[in-house]
C-alpha cells in the first residue's frame, strides 16, 4: 500500500483542460505498508506439471518470484495502470493505493534502487552506432540494476545475473518502457526500464584489428 | 516484415538463454531465380551461446525473422535469438 503523489494537473504552471489517465496520473508514491511474502506458484507448477487447477494457480500467482527489498517510507515509481479507482482505499479521508508488489518499478528516494529484477538504462547514442529507422531502442548502458528475480512464471527464466552499472547490454526491444514522462520528470535524467530477463547479450567494445 | 536493427563495433556475449548465429545466406529464392541481395536461408551457424546445448559451430534451423543483429569487427552479421526459438539442430552423419 502506498500514498500516491498528487496527479499532474498543470504543466509548467498552466492547468490542463482535460485529463488523460496514462498521461496525467501520478506514478510515484510513498510506501506505507508491505506484504510479508509474495504468493508465487511457479515453482509448484514446475515441479508438479500435471497438477489439477493449473489455471487457478497461474491466475493467483505473482508473475515472478523476488525478494522483498522495499522498506516503509521509500518513495517509489510504479506502473501508471495501478493508479485507478479499483485500487483506491480511503483511510481518515486520505487516499491510498493498494497494488501488487510486482508493479513497483524502483525506489527513487532515499536512493535510486530498481526492484523486481528491473534495470534502469540510458540508451547508447544512436547517431554514431546504429543504422535503421527506430535505432535507439536496442542497446543501452546499465545505470542502476536491481537484484535479479529468482524465478519467472512464464518460463522465460533469466540466468539470475547481477548486472552492474556501466555495463553495455543488448536487450529485447518489445519490453522497454520509459520510467517517467518527460513533462513531469522528477529525476535529473531520463531512464528506460527493462527486466533482467530481457537482456540478450553483454556488449564489449571491439577495437578494429 | 520484421525490421533488422544492426549494431556495429561490439562483441556480444549472450546471456539468459540467447545465442548468436551467423546466418547461412543463399543467393537464390525458392524458384531458383537469382536475387539482387543475399537472403537468409533459415539456417545458421552458432557463434556463441549462453546455453550449453548449443556449442559453437552447431548448425541450427531458425525462424525466418531478423531480430537484433550485430556486426563484428570482421564484418560478420550475427543474429541474436533465443535458444527456445531454434526449430532443429543438424548433426553430421
Amino acid at each position: 500500500m502506498l500514498r500516491p503523489a498528487p496527479d499532474h494537473t498543470t504543466i509548467r504552471g498552466t492547468a490542463f483542460f482535460d485529463f488523460v489517465d496514462d498521461y496525467h496520473v501520478s506514478t510515484t508514491g510513498e510506501i506505507v505498508a508491505l506484504p510479508e511474502d509474495i504468493r508465487y506458484n511457479g515453482l509448484l507448477l514446475e515441479n508438479l506439471p500435471f497438477l489439477n487447477h493449473k489455471n487457478f494457480l497461474i491466475e493467483t500467482s505473482a508473475p515472478w518470484l523476488t525478494d522483498i527489498e522495499l522498506s516503509i517510507g521509500d518513495k517509489v515509481f510504479f506502473r501508471y495502470i495501478e493508479n485507478t479507482e479499483k485500487n483506491e482505499v480511503y483511510l481518515g479521508g486520505e487516499r491510498f493505493l493498494i497494488m501488487p508488489y510486482t508493479s513497483i518499478i524502483c525506489v527513487y528516494s532515499p536512493e535510486i534502487k530498481p526492484v523486481n529484477g528491473r534495470i534502469l538504462l540510458s540508451m547508447i547514442d544512436s547517431d554514431s552506432d546504429f543504422m535503421g529507422k527506430r535505432p535507439t531502442l536496442m542497446a543501452g548502458i546499465v545505470r542502476y540494476a536491481g537484484m535479479p528475480n529468482i524465478h519467472y512464471l512464464s518460463g522465460h527464466q533469466g540466468d539470475g545475473i547481477q548486472f552492474a552499472a556501466g555495463q553495455k547490454v543488448l536487450f529485447k526491444y518489445a519490453n522497454v518502457t520509459l520510467l517517467e514522462h518527460p513533462d513531469f520528470q522528477i529525476l535529473d535524467e531520463q531512464f528506460y526500464v527493462i527486466q533482467d530477463r530481457d537482456v540478450q547479450a553483454l556488449l564489449y567494445e571491439q577495437t578494429t584489428p | 516484415m520484421i525490421e533488422t536493427r544492426v549494431l556495429k563495433g561490439y562483441r556480444a556475449v549472450p546471456v539468459n538463454g540467447y545465442i548468436t548465429v551467423v546466418p547461412i545466406l543463399r543467393d537464390t529464392d525458392n524458384a531458383g531465380l537469382t536475387l539482387a541481395a543475399p537472403k537468409e536461408s533459415g539456417w545458421g551457424k552458432v557463434q556463441s551461446a549462453s546455453d550449453p546445448a548449443f556449442p559453437t559451430g552447431t548448425i541450427v534451423g531458425c525462424p525466418p525473422v531478423s531480430p537484433n543483429s550485430i556486426i563484428d569487427h570482421e564484418g560478420n552479421v550475427l543474429v541474436i535469438m533465443h535458444s527456445k526459438d531454434v526449430k532443429l539442430i543438424l548433426n553430421e552423419l
